[in-house]
């Protein structure tokens, strides 16, 4: 096995459908050999309305086809990026990256949204038990 | 100095047990599940034999990854392939860090989860997390003053309990009929 790349949730928009892309070496047992993992969470396309649209997709995942083209057909290894690019030996039965990849650093931004995200939850819900208990 | 460290070294994490959410009655306890709209609360049931019960503040993960906040006493979904995981912090905690823990959670580990590689104790416990766990600050946004008004509102109450045996906080719940003033603690919401 020699890599295998988690793509967007929303590949085949419209359908959710978790998808990864497994790329083998038919005949070759795989041994200990490191395997490739990637996590693809945005491949340029953005969603409008009830269709995607990608207008500079090609350059956008250049970089990591080309990572994954130089591994797949000479082995050699390109840089790693936490949580999105990762070189390991296969040990257990869960082959896809989410089990391999490391946690990415965090995102500033990222967080203070989820933050007020999870704020605005946890004060809905507070609103919705004060309603049910005025029932 | 600011780390990393592993989810199961600093929190305890305990798989929730109950049914699903059609067999329960109506009733005063939130019942949680995997839905993210209002906090994973899709129901308040009465509790059935067996059932854990929980005290928070806690985290409840749900199958698919989603971390919530969860304050008072909670019923969280037990049953099937998609069973919630409660986190309790091992060290003291206040609401605004299990806020924290819950958004950080969702931000870096929720994408490995889906209905296909569900989320459970064993793929839970080596994940790990920026330690000590980054603060919010209440200016950031409206909101955020308005939860920790909320949280102080009923703070004293919340924050007594942070560091009450976890026996105490997690309770299996017993048909056998109690004396009323035990029915009233056990269904007592904070």
């Amino acid at each position: 096995m020699l890599a295998v790349v988690l793509f967007p949730g929303d590949l085949f928009y419209p359908v959710a459908v978790e998808t990864v892309g497994v790329f083998l070496r038919v005949g070759v047992p795989h041994g200990t050999a490191e395997t490739l993992w990637i996590r693809l969470d945005d491949d340029g396309f953005t969603k409008c309305r009830i269709e995607r649209h990608g207008l500079n997709y090609r350059d956008f995942l250049s970089s990591r086809a080309t990572q994954l083209r130089d591994w797949c057909t000479r082995r050699m290894k390109g840089p790693e990026e936490r949580g999105f690019v990762e070189y390991h030996k296969p040990v257990i039965d869960d082959l896809v990256p989410q089990a391999y990849l490391g946690a990415p650093s965090l995102d500033d931004e990222a967080f203070k949204r989820e933050v007020r995200r999870r704020a605005r939850g946890y004060m809905a819900n507070h609103w919705e038990m004060a309603s049910e208990v005025e029932r | 100095m600011s780390g990393i460290a592993k989810l199961s070294d600093k929190f305890h994490l305990i798989v929730a047990n109950s049914r699903d959410a059609g067999d329960y009655v109506e009733g005063p306890i939130p019942f949680v599940t995997s839905a993210e709209t209002n906090n994973g609360v899709v129901r308040y049931v009465t509790p059935l034999e067996g059932d854990k019960l929980f005290h928070g503040p806690c985290v409840v993960i749900s199958g698919l990854g989603f971390a919530s906040l969860q304050t008072g006493e909670i019923l969280p979904k037990g049953n099937g392939g998609d069973s919630c995981t409660v986190v309790y912090s091992k060290t003291k905690m206040t609401v605004a860090d299990y806020l924290s823990f819950a958004a950080v959670f969702n931000v870096l580990h929720k994408w490995r989860f889906s209905y296909g590689r569900k989320c459970k104790l064993s793929r839970l416990e080596n994940l790990v997390l920026p330690w000590p766990l980054p603060k919010f600050n209440r200016a950031w946004s409206g909101e955020l003053g308005l939860f920790e008004t909320l949280v102080e509102s009923f703070g004293k109450t919340l924050n007594q309990r942070e560091l009450a045996d976890l026996t105490e906080r997690v309770i299996v719940f017993d048909e056998t009929p109690k004396r009323p003033e035990e029915e009233g603690e056990l269904f007592q919401s904070s």
